[in-house]
């Protein structure tokens, strides 16, 4: 009985044996560093713009120092809300590597704390960031249309909370994989489905529906800016259909390089975008 | 494929705490009403070394393979490609710093 169980699970670890490049490197791990790569890229891209854009209306532009200065627009972003958001992102991280820490020490109960930990903490990110947009647009009467301060700042944060959003998603697929244990080879019936659809359907629906009817933010483009996020979310789901063996380390560490990524441009964009 | 495993738990919270300091720092001097061009330096500078942190610690880059640090810094010569290139607007365009 032992044996047969033995050489069942050693089928499905041998199923899910991670693969090596000639360095030793897991191999999606170098493919998760080459699409953050692209990935960055298209953030440098917005940056440059912003910057562009910024320099080009200096003398307009609202920053916090614009009470200090007479003439100038009033500041309409919460640099202090933000401040204890950026801290709940990095607390986030700490939160990822500590998943990643329980991965390697076999901590299954450990892996999924440290996981829901840092979902929780997107989540509250997601949370704070669309009470601000709802303070912005409702109160300040901030909008896309209104002025390029507004165009670039709702264009880099929306695009910076897209990808929050579907890192939430990805985390929240490979606690419900690692609850679930490694897959049998026969499974895989109407749930995965379903799964399936709302991972995919959900985030369609939510560029393709609100966000086309804003005027200064062509069709085309959103669904440009984000082809990043689809990546993930079929990155989540094949989590779901495969169920590697939670105690490799490596695959969780995968899933901790695209949180750390956007901590990391969310550091950047929180200094350019409010602080300056 | 063998790992040297080492706990680094330690090493992550003096991160995060050298992170939360700095975005403190970044807080105040921001709004400190400090001259432009000084302040602007400083932020940026406080934003490259906490990136650098997370990209090095939390992302591993310090302990992985040294390939995967090329394919990590191969945005940032498209960046400076980028700034170049915005440079060069600027320099023609003078009236846009004043």
């Amino acid at each position: 009985m032992s044996e047969i169980a033995l050489s069942h699970q050693t089928e499905v670890h041998e199923h899910h044996a991670p693969v090596y490049t000639s360095t030793g490197t897991p191999m999606g791990k170098v493919f998760m560093w080459l699409f953050l790569c692209q990935d960055a890229l298209m953030f440098m891209g917005l940056f440059a713009a912003y910057i562009s854009v910024r320099i080009g209306q200096s003398s307009l532009w609202p920053s916090p120092n614009s009470a200090h200065m007479p003439g100038m627009e009033h500041y309409p972003l919460d640099i202090n809300l933000t401040a204890i958001n950026t801290f709940i992102l990095i607390c986030s991280s700490v939160t990822m590597v500590m998943a990643v820490q329980a991965a390697r020490t076999q901590s299954k109960k450990g892996l999924i704390k440290w996981l829901l930990l840092t979902a929780l903490g997107g989540a509250i990110f997601l949370s704070v960031q669309v009470y601000e947009y709802r303070h912005l647009i409702g109160e300040d009467g901030m909008g896309m249309e209104k002025s390029l301060f507004d165009a670039t700042f709702f264009s880099l944060t929306g695009f910076h909370g897209l990808h929050v959003f579907s890192g939430v998603v990805y985390l929240l697929c490979v606690v419900i994989a690692t609850k679930l244990g490694p897959k049998p080879h026969s499974e895989n019936g109407w749930v995965m489905t379903i799964m399936r659809l709302i991972a995919i359907g959900l985030p369609l629906y939510l560029w393709f529906g609100p966000l086309h009817k804003w005027p200064p933010l062509p069709h085309v483009l959103v669904s440009i800016l984000a082809g990043a996020v689809p990546y993930i979310i079929i990155r989540s789901v094949k989590w779901l259909r495969e169920r590697p063996a939670y105690t490799q380390g490596d695959d969780i560490e995968v899933v901790g390089l695209y949180w750390h990524f956007v901590d990391l441009i969310w550091i950047i964009l929180f200094t350019l975008v409010y602080l300056i | 494929m063998e790992h040297t495993e080492t706990n680094h738990t330690k090493t992550y919270l003096k991160i995060f705490g050298a992170l939360a300091v700095l975005t403190i720092i970044e807080v105040i001097i921001s709004q400190s009403g400090m001259p432009q061009t000084p302040m602007v330096v400083l932020l940026i500078a406080f934003a490259l070394v906490k990136a650098g942190l997370v990209a090095l610690y939390f992302m591993h880059l310090h302990y992985d393979a040294k390939f995967l640090s090329i394919i990590a810094y191969a945005p940032l010569v498209v960046a400076s490609i980028l700034i170049f290139m915005l440079a060069m607007e600027w320099t023609f365009q003078p009236h846009w710093l004043f």
